[in-house]
């Protein structure tokens, strides 16, 4: 029986056993973003500052990704804001991106004033109902009076409105919102793709069935004994998932639900160096220069800060 | 220049006092819906104090973090924080918060779809006379002077009869119409509203770190409720951009009492991070 390797912390076959004639689907980080910058349109999922690919978006950045479309989760802040300020978007749907109480987000601001990106002016119904429309392969996702009241109607070219053909009524209709390529963040993953998110709001499954190829970034990548022994837990089934990648910590500087948490001091530091002009210092530092994913993390703290992170997801002091 | 809003004594910070009335306040019969914006960290409180003093019956809905019902003592970041998630009843999955959005609220059934009664609200960086907010942004779309967060389920307000909150008392975000509205007030007054958006009723409070507002029965226009400790009439009028409807006797928001203090600051904000958070009043 042939070994399985893995390019892990802790070899796989240390840890598990592995089927050898079952597809692993572990790729190494520098792969997945070479693979993330041959495409045009990307989606993302997580929940504000937590629980973001930040892993993949690092990596997209250095393997040089440029004028692509972002379809993000309903609520983002750094997963938008980093790859804008590293000049990766040429549009983004936008429904929030913002650091909400470290404040707005810095290189989403400069590029929409100076009109450097461009801007659909889409919310909360538009990205879920537009992503669960491409899931479907629906050709649109119709709602009633709601945009009605507000001003999307005429900012977003997007929104369109149309007869319902059985009550004759006007309603909106919201066009299916299709990803190239789907990454996320979850906290644990077998190397088959099985991938458990331990919170968030549950995007994860709508935006892999609406894109043509899913990565998924795991703090941990477990045996499937694990997965098998909860699969109720299961977020969104290895059948949906093309590539997995181990990385511990991945999320950071966002926070991990249930394993650790959001590094507001790095937030500051980013929010602060790009409002002082200096994006670049911060890309240069932490996303080109780090040769790997661990160097990344021995420059923001390493093994002290980490440990820190994890203790305090349960009590903020 | 912009000031800290200040109750006039050192007993309590007025995001504490804003938490506790907006805990009192928290409204609707039977069970309801207490939710919150990403940086709402006093409506986070004033839920979860709501539910431990006068609401048991309230869902504290934290959509950003993804839960219902969090048991959390030390307040976490924002409605986002995965800590809001500690002691939680149920994890919610945002297609049923879309769901209950784009159906509508249904009368008599609050089974925490979309019925937001409880305290809390949307914010805005405009809000105007009719308690419509804009979350877009000021000026010429798309080449905004002042580019907003984005709208996310702001236009909510529009099918559940949310309440409006805001931390910062000023002309520049108490205008006379905003820009471009993301979440529906009484849109132009009168009966717009119900004519737009199917009967449905408006917003019934504007929180403010200085006021309490409400709306006239007919008009639906901003009205001062109450005036909280620290500041007059006067002042309200000095930093609102739009013309208010100001009735002869104007009250006092009533102050904290040593119990829902006490509350507060043993079950439910023990890092004390409302004893820190900044409100303001002024440009």
């Amino acid at each position: 029986m042939p070994t399985h390797k893995h390019n892990c912390l802790i070899p796989l076959n240390e840890q598990l056993p592995a089927d050898p004639r079952r597809k692993s689907k572990l790729i190494d980080l520098d792969e997945a973003g070479r693979i993330i910058a041959t495409k045009k349109i990307f989606s993302i999922a997580g929940s504000h500052s937590a629980d973001a690919a930040m892993s993949l978006i690092r990596a997209a950045i250095r393997a040089g990704a440029k004028g692509m479309t972002l379809i993000p989760p309903i609520t983002t802040s750094l997963a938008a804001d980093l790859p804008i300020a590293a000049g990766m978007l040429k549009k983004l749907y936008l429904s929030y991106v913002g650091f909400e109480v470290f404040g707005m987000a810095p290189a989403f601001r400069k590029a929409a004033e100076t009109q450097s990106l461009e801007i659909i002016e889409a919310d909360e119904p538009f990205i879920l109902l537009g992503t669960q429309a491409a899931a479907g392969g629906k050709p649109f996702n119709a709602v009633q009076y709601i945009y009605d009241g507000t001003d999307h109607k005429r900012l977003n070219p997007e929104l369109k409105q149309v007869v319902d053909p059985f009550t004759g009524r006007t309603v909106w209709a919201i066009p299916p919102l299709r990803a190239d390529v789907f990454i996320m963040h979850a906290q644990a993953c077998d190397e088959y793709g099985n991938a458990q998110c331990w919170g968030g709001t549950g995007q994860e499954r709508d935006k892999a069935k609406a894109a043509d190829m899913v990565i998924v970034q795991a703090d941990e990548i477990v045996g499937s004994e694990v997965i098998q022994k909860d699969p109720g837990h299961t977020t969104v089934p290895g059948l949906w998932v093309d590539y997995v990648v181990h990385a511990p910590y991945g999320a950071h500087p966002t926070f991990s639900s249930n394993s650790y948490a959001v590094d507001e001091a790095h937030l500051k530091t980013y929010i602060d160096l790009v409002r002082a002009g200096k994006a670049q210092e911060y890309i240069d530092k932490y996303v080109l220069e780090p040769k790997d994913h661990y160097e990344y993390l021995e420059r923001i703290g390493g093994l002290r800060r980490l440990t820190q992170l994890r203790s305090s997801i349960a009590v903020r002091s | 220049m912009a000031e800290p809003a200040y109750p006039g004594t050192d007993t309590y910070s007025m995001a504490e006092f804003m938490a506790i009335v907006l805990a009192r306040q928290a409204g609707g019969e039977g069970e309801t819906t207490g939710g919150g914006g990403a940086n709402q960290a006093v409506a986070l409180a004033a839920n979860r104090l709501a539910q431990i003093t006068v609401r048991p019956d309230l869902w504290l809905f934290t959509g950003g973090a993804g839960v219902y019902n969090g048991k959390f003592d030390t307040l976490p970041i924002g409605t986002w924080d995965p800590r809001c998630g500690h002691g939680a009843e149920c994890k919610i999955y945002i297609a049923d918060v879309v769901d209950g959005g784009t159906r509508g609220e249904r009368p008599g059934r609050a089974s925490g779809r979309m019925k937001r009664g409880g305290s809390g609200g949307f914010g805005g960086i405009q809000v105007d006379k009719f308690g419509n907010i804009n979350m877009i942004g000021i000026g010429e779309h798309p080449k905004l002077k002042v580019r907003g967060p984005g709208t996310v389920g702001t236009i909510w307000m529009g099918s559940a009869s949310a309440n409006v909150y805001v931390e910062h008392h000023s002309k520049r975000i108490f205008v006379d119409k905003c820009d471009y509205i993301s979440g529906p007030g009484w849109l132009s007054g009168g009966d717009s509203r119900h004519q737009t958006l199917n009967g449905r009723d408006g917003p019934e409070y504007i929180w403010s770190p200085i006021c309490v507002l409400d709306f006239t029965e007919d008009e639906h226009r901003a009205r001062i409720a109450s005036v909280h400790p620290g500041y007059t009439v006067a002042d309200v009028v000095a930093n609102t951009g739009f013309e208010l409807a100001i009735p002869k006797d104007v009250p006092q928001t009533t102050p904290p009492t040593d119990w829902e203090l006490n509350v507060l600051r043993t079950q439910v904000d023990r890092n004390g991070v409302l004893k820190k958070r900044r409100m303001t009043v002024g440009a």
